[in-house]
């Protein structure tokens, strides 16, 4: 089940919603909890098991990691110790199409009041769990991948076992991991609560793709004090309606071009077509992602949850590194705080800050899949980032058009890498974006990108306004207005039809 | 109380497009089962179907008088009854008939041993019994569009030639489809032939939508037939109708067998049959699946009569030994990847007619030797394709 099925609009999320809004403080994590766990048992029965089993052994760990804390934090009040260490902060969470700025909440009450040093127990339970996590997601995401590597290059005869990848895998390990790294950072309360925690890992509207969202920035709503506000329905609703549309007007819409250019193949298609195909596709992943997410926000939002924003126009970007600071930003900004910067950052030797680059993004590029074109993909992305770091990057951010001209170019490159998982066709579909002729091609005269722009015009048009930043600011600035609001409805019940009648389509991102 | 009404009126304007996305799915619910409730349309309410979807698709219940066995498609006037007047003639001798399918070890049946089989004729067939069936199971009905005739038609009999210069042959025929006509226009390289086609085009818009014309002029499909005579008219259509009945499909199909009469008295037509999808994309398809393709051949292969209208079968070149399209010529599980056309298009130049002033290797049998000869001295891989082709052929 996914956010643009009926199935979850008219049946799952309203019922869900009512028993939700009986509920009463407390009572509506474990509603939310339950609600999480049939959302994910509807779409993947035996792996809730595997998500309910990770929910009990990162708390077992987080807990063990904060009994160590209390232990010591005894024993410094014992020896009359102190010594104060600056309370860090955990990040306010990016806001969402506004939603709610006055609702920052300056209550810190609850999080660690002193930091004590973590010291070889609690390092080692953060190690365990950090197995646990990074343990999991390789058995189920990459040993087929890996088995079949050796085997290839060993000749060990050993074949993976053909694991179904279960469901939002890859996003709620990250987000389990980022939640023991912060209890050992001591950037939670001193004792965090069972059900806080199950909420924060399962909660329907980010279990499947993310956001992958911090537990400092849910920890306020699960607290409870306060109801849910009237303006966040408002605010979610249309922040879903705008994701529906995203994901079943544009992204569905473009992928049929996208489709007709990869149905005949590499062996079929001239150097326009393999460019007007490869954009498309650079489409279709941008509307379907960010649809997604906004559907996430919605929903999280119309439970009151304040979830952070995933893209920021990251097609209005000049460079790569300005794209990827734009794109998925909440799992750009994971890889920074609990891989880049604990490496060291960039506050180090030249060769070192590359060193960790390198291993940030090859690990970005098999976290989105376990094959070679993703490590490739990785590569790529490392390569061009270097470059933009080393000379060009600053320059390029000032040029008014030429940045722009630069991304229309590398944009597609990079999605191309990244969608097409059979390297030889990889590498075809490559060769024919630079025009270098394939044996055995099979082109004729006939002008297929002409006649991919006759019937696909108007929704590539459609895509590139809306993959500038107007109508969003559009939206911002009339979002009150009450025509505004009957043209989103109109969206709304158009994008239903269009369900009704097309069947779902899943979210590229939900094989990850 | 005052106080308490404000402040819930209050709460209303905070969020009217809440309140009003809710108001309209409440009413379409409303409306949906009040519609199911006066048998309009029908009640189904399921986890993935909310009870207005029936609306929405328009699924309206299907009257008692309409129900017919899974193989019963419309009886009575058939919109080409007129040429079932000039199809008296016997179709052809066994002996001459060259096409011959994988299947073919299994029992041919006739129309008329149909009848006797099933107590009943499975379509109107114009040609006094031309189009012959094998026995084939598509397996248990997936979905409510789908069928399982319980047999497949097979490529009309006649004595094929083999097309020696297929630009000369294809010159002035006129293919038109779906997007698999598109595939086959871009990459067959026969450029003296039209191909008229639109991705997603169903029977049912045949003669309204313009259509894109490879070696030619975008038109609709009766201007295309205005402007005629073609020497053949190749149609190709039934992938897009796919959840949508047979019967009606069948019905359509006929009317533009028809209209292509109308225009064109004594254009052979050769119906081309719906090919199959592969494995993968059948098991993730209700409807989209080989039981409901054949059930769409099936209903169309009545109309040919094997005097001007063929029914032809490239399926068998096409399909793995399940009878499935095999998996490595396509991606998308039902078009041919472009660099596999070729398997079509060289069934289609062993099923060729023959034409005045032409000379054919059937003619010629010591042509045959020259080509052996030839072939030896081709790549050993290019002659392995072209044996494992004719294999799949035979």
């Amino acid at each position: 089940m996914v956010f643009s099925d009926l199935a979850f609009i008219f049946h799952f999320f309203p019922i869900f919603l009512i028993v939700y809004y009986i509920a009463r403080g407390k009572a509506r994590n474990i509603v939310l909890l339950l609600g999480s766990l049939i959302f994910y048992a509807l779409g993947s029965p035996i792996y809730v098991l595997l998500l309910i089993a990770s929910v009990l052994i990162n708390y077992l760990i987080a807990n063990r990691i904060q009994a160590v804390y209390a232990l010591k934090r005894i024993e410094a009040k014992l020896d009359s110790d102190t010594a104060e260490n600056k309370q860090e902060e955990t990040e306010s969470s990016i806001e969402i199409i506004d939603f709610d700025k006055e609702d920052e909440t300056s209550e810190d009450e609850g999080k660690t009041e002193e930091h004590v040093k973590p010291g070889v127990a609690a390092t080692i339970w953060l190690i365990t769990g950090l197995i646990y996590n990074l343990g999991v997601l390789c058995v189920f995401k990459y040993l087929d991948f890996i088995l079949d590597v050796t085997d290839s290059a060993f000749g060990t005869g050993i074949k993976g076992p053909g694991l179904a990848l279960p469901l939002g895998i890859s996003f709620y390990t990250f987000q389990m991991i980022s939640f023991i790294v912060d209890v050992y950072r001591q950037n939670t309360e001193n004792r965090v609560s069972f059900i806080h925690f199950a909420v924060y890992s399962t909660m329907f509207p980010q279990i499947a793709s993310g956001p992958i969202t911090r537990y400092g920035e849910v920890i306020e709503t699960l607290k409870r004090k306060k109801g849910v506000k009237t303006a966040y329905l408002e605010k979610g609703m249309i922040a879903f309606i705008l994701g529906l549309g995203y994901k079943v007007l544009l992204a569905d819409k473009i992928a049929a071009l996208w489709n007709d250019v990869w149905r005949v193949g590499a062996y079929g298609i001239d150097v326009a077509t393999a460019w007007l195909g490869s954009w498309a596709y650079s489409m279709q992943i941008y509307f379907d992602f960010w649809g997604y997410s906004l559907m996430a926000m919605g929903v999280a939002g119309m439970l009151g949850f304040n979830l952070p924003i995933n893209f920021t126009e990251p097609y209005s970007s000049k460079t790569m590194t300005g794209f990827w600071r734009n794109w998925h930003v909440t799992l750009g900004r994971w890889f920074k705080d609990y891989l880049y910067i604990p490496l060291g950052g960039n506050r180090c030797s030249k060769i070192r800050m590359l060193f960790n680059m390198l291993v940030v993004w090859l690990l970005t590029g098999i976290w989105h899949g376990a094959g070679y074109n993703f490590i490739i993909w990785g590569l790529f992305l490392f390569a061009i980032l270097t470059i933009e770091k080393l000379t060009y990057g600053k320059w390029m951010e000032n040029t008014k058009v030429i940045g722009h001209i630069y991304m229309i170019i590398l944009i597609p490159i990079s999605w191309t890498i990244f969608n097409i998982t059979d390297i030889s066709e990889l590498g075809a579909y490559l060769m024919r974006m630079v025009n270098i002729p394939l044996e055995g091609m099979v082109v004729y005269g006939f002008n297929q990108f002409t006649e991919l722009i006759g019937t696909y015009w108007w929704i590539m048009g459609l895509c590139i306004l809306f993959a500038t930043p107007f109508p969003m600011r559009f939206i911002r600035k009339y979002k009150n207005n009450m025509f505004t609001k009957l043209i989103l409805l109109a969206i709304f019940w158009y994008s239903v039809y269009q369900v009704a009648i097309t069947g779902d389509n899943p979210f590229i991102y939900f094989q990850f | 109380m005052a106080e308490k009404i404000r402040k819930k009126k209050n709460k209303i304007t905070k969020c009217p497009l809440f309140i009003l996305v809710c108001l309209t799915s409440v009413g379409m619910m409303i409306y949906g089962a009040l519609m199911a409730f006066k048998g309009e349309y029908v009640w189904e309410l399921t986890w993935d179907h909310p009870v207005f979807a029936a609306v929405l698709l328009d699924e309206r219940p299907v009257k008692e008088a309409e129900i017919k066995e899974p193989v019963a498609v419309a009886e009575g006037e058939s919109p080409i009854e007129l040429m079932a007047e000039e199809s008296s003639e016997e179709p052809v001798s066994e002996e001459e008939s060259s096409e011959e399918e994988p299947e073919s070890e299994e029992p041919l049946i006739s129309d008329e041993e149909y009848m006797e089989m099933y107590g009943q004729i499975p379509f109107f067939v114009d040609g006094g019994g031309a189009v012959k069936y094998i026995n084939w199971d598509a397996g248990e009905p997936r979905s409510r569009y789908y069928d399982n005739p319980g047999i497949r038609p097979i490529t009309s009999e006649y004595p094929y030639v083999h097309v020696t210069d297929p630009l000369s042959y294809y010159d002035r025929c006129l293919f038109v489809g779906d997007s698999r006509i598109g595939g086959l226009g871009t990459y067959a390289g026969w450029d003296t032939a039209f191909f008229a086609y639109k991705n997603g085009l169903t029977v049912y818009g045949m003669m309204e939508q313009n259509l894109s014309v490879i070696n030619g002029m975008n038109a609709t499909f009766p201007e295309l037939l205005q402007v005629g005579p073609y020497k053949r008219i190749y149609i190709m259509l039934g992938i897009n109708e796919i959840g949508t009945s047979t019967e009606s499909y069948s019905e359509e199909f006929g009317n533009i067998l028809a209209t292509i009469r109308q225009y064109q008295p004594d254009t052979p037509i050769i119906i081309l049959a719906n090919t199959f999808v592969t494995k993968s994309k059948d098991l993730s398809s209700n409807s989209t699946n080989n039981g409901n393709i054949n059930s769409k051949n099936v209903s169309i292969a009545r109309y040919a009569n094997g005097e001007d209208i063929f029914y032809f079968d490239v399926n068998p070149v096409l399909v793995d030994d399940e009878g499935y399209l095999r998996e490595e010529i396509s991606r998308d599980g039902v078009h041919l990847l472009a660099q596999h056309y070729y398997l079509w298009v060289d069934w289609m130049n062993e099923h060729g007619f023959r034409e005045e002033g032409v000379e054919y290797a059937e003619d010629h049998p010591e042509w045959a030797e020259e080509s052996e000869d030839s072939s030896d001295s081709e790549s050993d891989e290019d002659s392995e394709d072209t044996d494992s082709d004719t294999d799949n052929t035979d």
